[in-house]
């Protein structure tokens, strides 16, 4: 209960399909000692990254006032295609690469990003002469435990640094660029005290993972499958593949009276995971109900964890057989229900990010907002919840309590999906908005009655203000019962100028929509 | 928001004098003294965490005076979870033992006996007198530091304020700021002016020089009064949010059809709960403009003791049964009403719990009722560190529809460590909502439905608010029957219910 429920519960099973696919698309080799490439010739393969980022969002939606240029690495896989991860790049407005021991700056271009999984592409731009690069393939055999990489990362700026690393275990994190958790390569680094993002996992001369974050000298690295899978959606077109899902609630079936009650063999001759609920738009709404124990998935017999067994790493969580083969693949799951056994089938729901609650920008754009005779009004996004807490595993406990139940409950994705939600983040005091100089945080309800889902549900809301004793207003509701924000439309236009005055909000940055066709201009 | 307000204030005023004054007029002090009383308590408070058991035995010391007809007022804070509580007058050997006749916990007000009606004898009852005027001299009188010698300290009325009180916490009253020294031991002393107590000692801002806190006489009165039945009703429950200066927008105003101009205060309804007195008449988006024809003005305060004080202040000193009249607009028309203020039927109530707490435990688990006590559990920091569907559940349980129907939130508070509740972890901290398809009013009614169930000898399943996702809890009497006692008598416990 005390977790962070809106990530858990899809993406473990998003988890459980890489996991899946690791399993499936490569075939594990037994363990050697790496041979990898000196580091004279890793500086022609393993650039410098200088990124020119937007970090996180100032104090409005549309300042970025913490700007600044991130140095990371890149890896040449191609004479002119880059990969590095995600976080790299995110909130970037321009890219070099350099070579380790010269000056000379190369300026690039982000060419394909897939924050889900954290690995972009970058390439030089054809303007400019590239230089000699001595690029390497993706490894494609999979490591096992035990097994030794080389880790390549910057010592100084003219300096490669090599190390040796060992693989130790897969293990589920949530990337720094997405809501996904994804497992990953963890390996053992001892000599090494900071690991560069993107720093290349070697061998055999081939790419064997990149590394994402370090904590102690455990190093957490996205494996080889990972990044193939990413680098041929690249290579398609980049059309990514959507994850598959349920769409239902599963939970660990412990407890002995429960396996009793449920008529399940004993002596974990039928073993399985309880489903708890099922949402209305889920594939098997009319085939599984609560209380059903989901013992196989696709023939692969589950535990009373929902884990399987895999070979070289073991247990492996995944209630995720049934994601495994993407969005719209049929599955088959047998099923215990009440004593009998019962196979049913279905084509498993596309997965969209959309799904969740509050929207995630890692690109750092502008967040729709507008203000409106001085009451700023924006999506609730991830930037805006970092306001509260740096650390989004602390969301649960940090947040004002109605954003964390939107968070882990109201808004769950499985029923309330692909909507927006808002908030009137602040006040801009004018001579108009008296009284309401103390609203803040205040999550929208509806405006001018009707319900705020969207941006451009927002937009559409504003044309239509409610009359009331002979005068049109904006009426803006909140969940939490404040007394609604309202303007006469006669004096938002007024507000709306001195906001913009005073406050010296740059309108090239800052929408001011026209209501009544009279104020600001429309919106894009 | 509103619960912020609440918090901070909580942890701003802090600290209780648990354990007074060269009088203006001097000539009094002698006559008074002898009315002035240290207060000895010994005390166990309850385990919230492990209701079964208690905490440690404390002692602690308060003040407090003789107000006629055999009582004693002090503060209820001073005698909480009291097992024993003595006297001591001012030069007098004598140690008398004396107990609580009634306590008015959300106001930190107690009134104390002594079982020999002679032992008051020739004592002079210190009488109650009015809401002293800013900057006017007081003096504190009582006992700090549980010392034996009476102590007299002298300062100024600072201000008139309407601020939550450290004990209960969760309620705000009038009080009276004074720059008189205040220890903890002054607690429930007498604050005198003119040979009148104008207030009982009670609190102080730690953070804060020279500012002490005092309960007003009006506060004191209306305690009095509600006890004149034998029974102690409670504080007034308003139970409705209002904003403050909203009505200075002239928007806000058009909106509400306020085109009268003579009418220049009022205030905006915002929520109002089922359970407000004021439900029958008001309504969401009504502007109340007036209380008893004293004008409401924009920033929600009406005239009282030569100042301006919050219209809450005002009610709140009013008696459960007493009337009020309210003048207030909706859609532009002026109404007048006069309601009787009417206790609200059994709910639910945000609320610290100064009683033992109700329990029942069946094989291994333990049920008991969401109470601020009980969230405190959770440490100094439990606004962030109690779970969010506690902190949901005790301060927005009206929202929740599940909860809303509730008397109270029964939840699975802990699992006795034992084979049988190895599985149940999950499920704590949750509210039950149902027992199979029953929903559940109270921790009496959930307790009289499982006995049933348990009776019926077949398992059965407890449902917990917003528990979808991992689903609900099953008990098996026939495999809790058999390791009920065994746990009981593994943690001794001796009392499996108490209600």
């Amino acid at each position: 209960m005390n977790c962070l429920k809106n990530f858990k519960t899809h993406t473990i099973l998003l988890a459980s399909m890489w996991l899946l696919f690791l399993v499936n698309v490569i075939s594990p080799v037994p363990s050697a000692l790496a041979q990898n490439a000196s580091p004279k010739s890793m500086k022609n393969t393993v650039l410098i990254l200088k990124a020119d980022v937007k970090k996180n969002l100032g104090a409005y939606p549309w300042e970025f006032p913490h700007s600044l240029t991130v140095n990371s690495l890149a890896v040449a896989i191609d004479h002119n295609l880059f990969i590095t991860l995600a976080e790299n790049i995110s909130g970037g407005m321009g890219f070099q690469l350099q070579k380790f021991g010269s000056p000379d700056l190369f300026d690039a271009e982000v060419i394909y990003t897939n924050y889900e999984v954290n690995i972009a592409f970058l390439q030089i731009k054809k303007s400019v002469d590239r230089p000699i690069l001595n690029p390497i393939k993706i490894i494609d055999t999979a490591l096992t435990p035990l097994d030794i990489a080389d880790i390549v990362d910057r010592r100084t700026h003219s300096e490669v640094d090599f190390h040796e690393a060992s693989l130790r275990s897969l293990s589920l994190g949530r990337s720094s660029t997405s809501y996904f958790i994804l497992p990953y390569h963890v390996f053992d680094a001892a000599t090494l005290a900071r690991v560069t993002p993107g720093a290349p996992f070697l061998r055999d001369n081939k790419l064997a993972a990149l590394a994402v974050m370090q904590k102690g000298q455990k190093i957490f690295a996205l494996g080889a499958p990972i990044i193939d899978k990413v680098l041929q959606e690249y290579l398609q077109g980049g059309k990514k593949n959507s994850f598959g899902d349920l769409m239902l609630y599963a939970h660990p079936l412990e407890s002995p009276d429960l396996r009793a009650y449920l008529k399940l063999r004993p002596g974990g001759v039928d073993q399985g995971i309880l489903v708890t609920a099922i949402a209305k738009k889920s594939p098997f709404s009319d085939k599984i109900k609560a209380f059903d124990v989901i013992t196989h998935v696709n023939g692969t017999g589950l535990n009373y964890y929902g884990e399987y067994e895999q070979e070289h790493f073991g247990l492996v969580s995944l209630a995720a057989l049934l994601s495994g083969y993407g969005g719209n693949t049929p599955v088959s799951l047998d099923i215990i229900r009440q004593g009998s056994k019962v196979h049913v089938e279905a084509a498993l729901a596309p997965f969209s990010s959309d799904k969740f609650t509050f929207s995630f920008k890692p690109d750092r754009t502008v967040i729709d907002h507008i203000i409106l005779g001085g009451a700023i009004i924006q999506e609730i996004n991830e930037d805006y919840l970092f306001k509260f807490d740096q650390n989004p595993e602390k969301w649960e406990e940090n947040l004002p309590v109605d954003l964390a139940m939107l968070l882990s409950y109201q808004n769950d994705p499985y029923s309330h999906a692909d909507r927006t939600y808002f908030v009137l983040r602040e006040i801009l005091p004018n001579i108009h908005v008296k009284g309401y100089e103390r609203y803040r945080n205040l999550v929208i309800k509806s405006i001018n009655n009707q319900g705020a889902n969207s941006f451009q549900g927002l937009m559409e809301s504003l044309k239509h203000p409610v009359s009331m004793n002979q005068k049109d207003f904006l009426v803006i509701e909140f969940y939490d019962h404040t007394f609604p924000f309202i303007m006469a439309q006669e004096h938002l236009g007024k507000a709306n100028n001195i906001v913009k005055e005073k406050y010296q909000i740059n309108e090239d940055a800052v929408f001011f929509p026209a209501i009544s066709s009279k104020v600001g201009r429309e919106i894009k | 928001m509103q619960v912020r307000t609440q918090i901070s204030a909580f942890f701003y005023i802090v600290f209780l004098f648990i354990a007074c004054t060269r009088v203006p007029l001097v000539q009094n002090l002698s006559t008074l003294r002898s009315s002035i009383f240290r207060i000895t308590v010994t005390s166990q408070a309850p385990d919230w965490d492990k209701p079964w058991t208690n905490e440690k035995v404390i002692t602690s010391y308060g003040s407090g005076f003789y107000i006629g007809s055999q009582h004693i007022l002090t503060n209820a804070h001073v005698v909480k979870f009291a097992k024993q509580i003595t006297l001591k007058g001012d030069r007098d050997p004598n140690i008398m033992e004396a107990h609580v006749t009634f306590v008015a916990n959300d106001c930190d007000l107690a009134l104390l006996t002594v079982d020999d009606p002679k032992y008051f004898k020739g004592k002079t009852p210190i009488s109650l007198g009015e809401v002293p005027e800013l900057s006017s001299k007081v003096t504190t009188v009582g006992y700090p530091s549980g010392n034996q010698e009476l102590a007299v300290t002298e300062g100024v009325v600072s201000r008139l304020a309407y601020r939550t009180y450290s004990h209960p916490a969760l309620s705000k009253h009038l009080l009276i700021q004074v720059d008189s020294a205040q220890n903890p031991g002054n607690s429930g002393g007498p604050v005198l002016q003119n040979g009148k107590a104008i207030g009982i000692a009670f609190q102080g801002a730690r953070t804060l020089e020279s500012t002490n806190f005092v309960i007003p006489i009006p506060i004191v009165k209306r305690f009095l009064r509600d006890i004149e039945d034998g029974h102690y009703d409670g504080e007034m429950q308003l139970d409705l949010s209002y904003s403050e200066d909203l009505l200075l927008n002239p928007s806000v105003r058009e909106y509400l059809g306020m085109s009268t101009p003579n009418i220049t205060g009022g205030v905006t309804i915002g929520h109002i709960s089922p359970w407000s007195p004021f439900a029958a008449v008001l309504r969401e988006y009504d502007v109340l403009l007036a209380l008893d024809s004293l004008e409401v003005a924009t920033d929600g305060t009406v005239p009282m003791f030569k100042e301006r004080l919050p219209l809450d202040a005002y009610i709140d000193l009013k008696n459960w049964g007493d009337k009020i009249s309210i003048q207030y607009m909706r859609s532009g028309s002026l109404h007048n009403e006069t309601l009787v203020l009417t206790p609200p039927g059994s709910h639910f109530e945000p609320r610290l719990s100064f009683e033992k707490p109700k329990y029942v435990i069946y094989a291994g688990h333990v049920f008991t009722t969401l109470t601020f006590n009980y969230l405190l559990t959770f440490g100094r920091k439990w606004y962030d560190e109690a779970p969010l569907l506690l902190k949901r559940a005790f301060w927005d349980f009206e929202e929740e529809k599940d909860l809303a129907r509730m008397e109270e939130l029964v939840i699975l508070s802990r699992r006795l460590p034992h084979k049988y509740t190895k599985y149940s972890g999950v499920y704590l901290n949750n509210i039950v909502v149902s027992i199979d398809d029953i929903a559940v009013q109270n921790l009496s009614h959930f307790n009289t439905k499982l006995k049933e169930k348990i009776a019926i000898g077949k398992p059965f399943f407890l449902n917990f608010w917003r528990g979808e996702k991992m689903g609900p809890l099953l008990l098996d009497p026939r495999q809790g029957e058999k390791v009920h006692q065994q746990i009981l008598q593994e943690q001794n416990i001796e009392h499996e219910i108490y209600l």
